[in-house]
């Protein structure tokens, strides 16, 4: 936390790997600056190679989204909103009378590390992991790049790298840095935060400290703020949860992600009754027809 | 919505002080056509009501009209993908979930796949009813699909080189696994099945030996027929068993009529407010559900000119379809 110094679980060392507890990101758009360092500093030390250079038009947003070589996004939301007791006036062209709140909202978006991690189960090579710190982690020399882990993520995070980049054609995504984690280090990330914006630690801690930062904030007046983390949908909660003002849907985030396992009942049951019709269909056309 | 408006008002001004409303700009030059012309360097004479003179204050003012009255402005560089107007859903109008990677293969293959599925059934029915010259053509176009499913599987992989992973493990959640080995199983028995009916047929091994590789023959058509099957259907729970909205929604309305309705009252399928909010999604889905899949004539209409030039003559026409509209419907933010 801010003002703990060198003590704060952001700097400090640790080794929850070895002693297998769950740990966890909480993102915190209030306080963010939209300065981009856990995306500069999640390229560098991963190694993740550029992915192209576009304006895209979108606010001060040039990454895009979350893909395979994109592994941190700050988001940037411009929201005609109020933002907490903010002072509003006229900030429109000469003449327009009415107020215009105005609140430029940014968020590090990240791979969620779901509870039920909808990449992990559909995953046919076994290459995507769990580990023992409660992380879904993908194993590049395993993944062949059969691409079914990009449809069955409900938060559209992993992709398959092109053609063109290193390490072509395997499916990429945060990797909760495990190699930085083993050794007692901090995911490179929210080591540089300069704000804490992002905050590591273990999930226990930083869901409480989510709990506790909204009723802050509901006091300094934000009305619309709340928490991301989807504890009673199939995905049961992701290990990397948001404190969010106004609406998921803004985000890019969906309000009530399932795991796309929740569908295999029913597609098994009409593919079943499919393939019984199907048999009975060729009999009997041999036993009219022939 | 009420805000933007407020802001159109407020975006009209600067019209007002160059001496031109919007309402004075020639209503020939409103065609979308016109203004998509004169948005490229080279042609901007073409257009007769967009003299040189115009100012680009007036032709931002008369994009800007477009834009509300018909929601959206055609033309390159004219639509930014977040730009102001007309303001997107969601984030800047991305789609929650990723469109996915795969590309002709993987259509193609539905269609080998289950073509050499059900001609292993048809081999076995056809045995069944004594027609044997049935039964072994049927076996050999099966065989002949068997071998080239899985080169087409593992074509369309990022790393061909190691599509042996793909039976690494066995995962019964994960349709992809399941299907993998379900093709090995099926080759497994339908290749060593036609060599072993060739064998018996042309009499090569007398005797035991002959009446060995008829049983074997039997049972490995028995086999292949029942892979055969699986082969021809599990695919609709690969694609029904993801997060693209087109595609669960289509695998879940298979289900009989009274669940469909218990699960469209509970919305358990909903992924966020994909059916729950059905009226308000930008692409009604609705029309995939009634018999006319993709009819023209439905309110799939509209778009047309998404799913038209996916269907030119291409062999994964509808999927590329399916795949177009899984990609554009934004439902997760509607």
């Amino acid at each position: 936390m801010i003002g703990e110094g060198t003590q704060s679980t952001n700097q400090r060392r640790h080794n929850y790997v070895q002693e297998n507890v769950e740990v966890g990101f909480f993102t915190d758009p209030t306080v963010c600056i939209g300065c981009k360092a856990c995306e500069v500093a999640c390229k560098e030390w991963n190694e993740v190679p550029d992915d192209g250079f576009v304006w895209s038009g979108n606010s001060y947003d040039n990454t895009g989204r979350l893909g395979a070589s994109t592994w941190r996004h700050v988001l940037f939301l411009e929201q005609d909103r109020q933002k907490g007791k903010q002072i509003t006036g006229p900030m429109g062209l000469p003449g327009s009378q009415s107020d215009d709140p105005f609140r430029w909202v940014f968020l590090s978006d990240v791979c969620k590390h779901c509870e039920q991690a909808g990449c992990l189960e559909s995953c046919p090579t076994g290459s995507i992991v769990r580990t023992e710190i409660g992380s879904v982690f993908v194993q590049n020399d395993v993944c062949n790049g059969c691409g079914y882990c990009i449809v069955s993520c409900p938060f559209g995070v992993i992709d398959r790298r092109p053609q063109w980049l290193p390490e072509a054609g395997g499916a990429f995504k945060c990797t909760f840095c495990y190699d930085r984690q083993k050794s007692g280090l901090v995911p490179a990330c929210a080591k540089v935060c300069p704000t804490e914006s992002i905050v590591f630690g273990r999930l226990d801690d930083l869901r409480a400290r989510g709990a506790q930062r909204v009723e802050q904030l509901k006091q300094s007046g934000y009305d619309d703020v709340q928490l991301y983390d989807p504890q009673e949908t199939s995905v049961r909660g992701i290990h990397a949860f948001f404190l969010i003002l106004g609406e998921p849907e803004a985000y890019g985030l969906p309000p009530k992600p399932q795991v796309p396992t929740i569908y295999l009942k029913s597609a098994w049951v009409s593919a079943i009754a499919t393939a019984i019709g199907a048999l009975l269909l060729t009999l009997a056309s041999f036993a009219f027809f022939s | 919505m009420r805000r933007e408006k407020q802001r159109l008002g407020s975006a009209g001004a600067p019209s007002a002080v160059f001496g031109v409303s919007p309402k004075s700009v020639p209503a020939t030059s409103r065609d979308p056509e016109c203004i998509v012309r004169g948005a490229q360097p080279g042609e901007r004479g073409a257009c007769a009501p967009q003299s040189p003179a115009m100012t680009n204050e007036e032709r931002l003012d008369q994009l800007r009209e477009q834009a509300w009255n018909k929601g959206v402005v055609a033309g390159r560089g004219v639509d930014v993908a977040g730009g102001p107007i007309p303001r997107k859903h969601g984030y800047y109008g991305q789609s929650v979930v990723k469109p996915p990677v795969w590309s002709w293969e993987i259509p193609v293959y539905f269609f080998i796949g289950g073509f050499s599925g059900m001609a292993a059934v048809i081999s076995l029915a056809a045995f069944i009813f004594r027609r044997g010259d049935v039964g072994m053509t049927a076996m050999w176009v099966a065989a002949i699909g068997a071998l080239i499913s899985p080169v087409l599987l593992s074509m369309d992989l990022g790393r061909p080189r190691l599509f042996l992973n793909m039976l690494r493990v066995f995962k019964y959640k994960s349709a992809m696994s399941v299907g993998a080995w379900i093709v090995f199983a099926f080759g497994a028995c339908v290749i060593p099945g036609v060599i072993a009916l060739e064998v018996h047929a042309r009499q090569v091994f007398g005797g035991g030996v002959d009446q060995f590789l008829k049983i074997l023959a039997g049972l490995l058509v028995c086999g292949s027929a029942f892979w055969g099957i699986l082969l021809a259907t599990y695919t609709g729970v690969l694609l029904g068993a993801t997060v693209i909205p087109a595609w669960f929604y289509i695998a879940c309305s298979c289900r009989f009529i009274s669940e469909r309705q218990d699960w469209d009252r509970q919305s358990r399928c909903s992924n966020c407010s994909a059916i729950e909010s059905r009226r308000s999604m930008p692409l009604d889905l609705s029309p995939l559900l009634s018999r006319r899949r993709f009819g023209f004539g439905s309110r799939l209409t509209n778009t047309a000119p998404l799913i038209a030039p996916c269907m030119k003559a291409t062999p994964g026409g509808s999927f590329a379809a399916v795949k177009s509209l899984a990609v554009r419907s934004r439902s997760f933010c509607a």
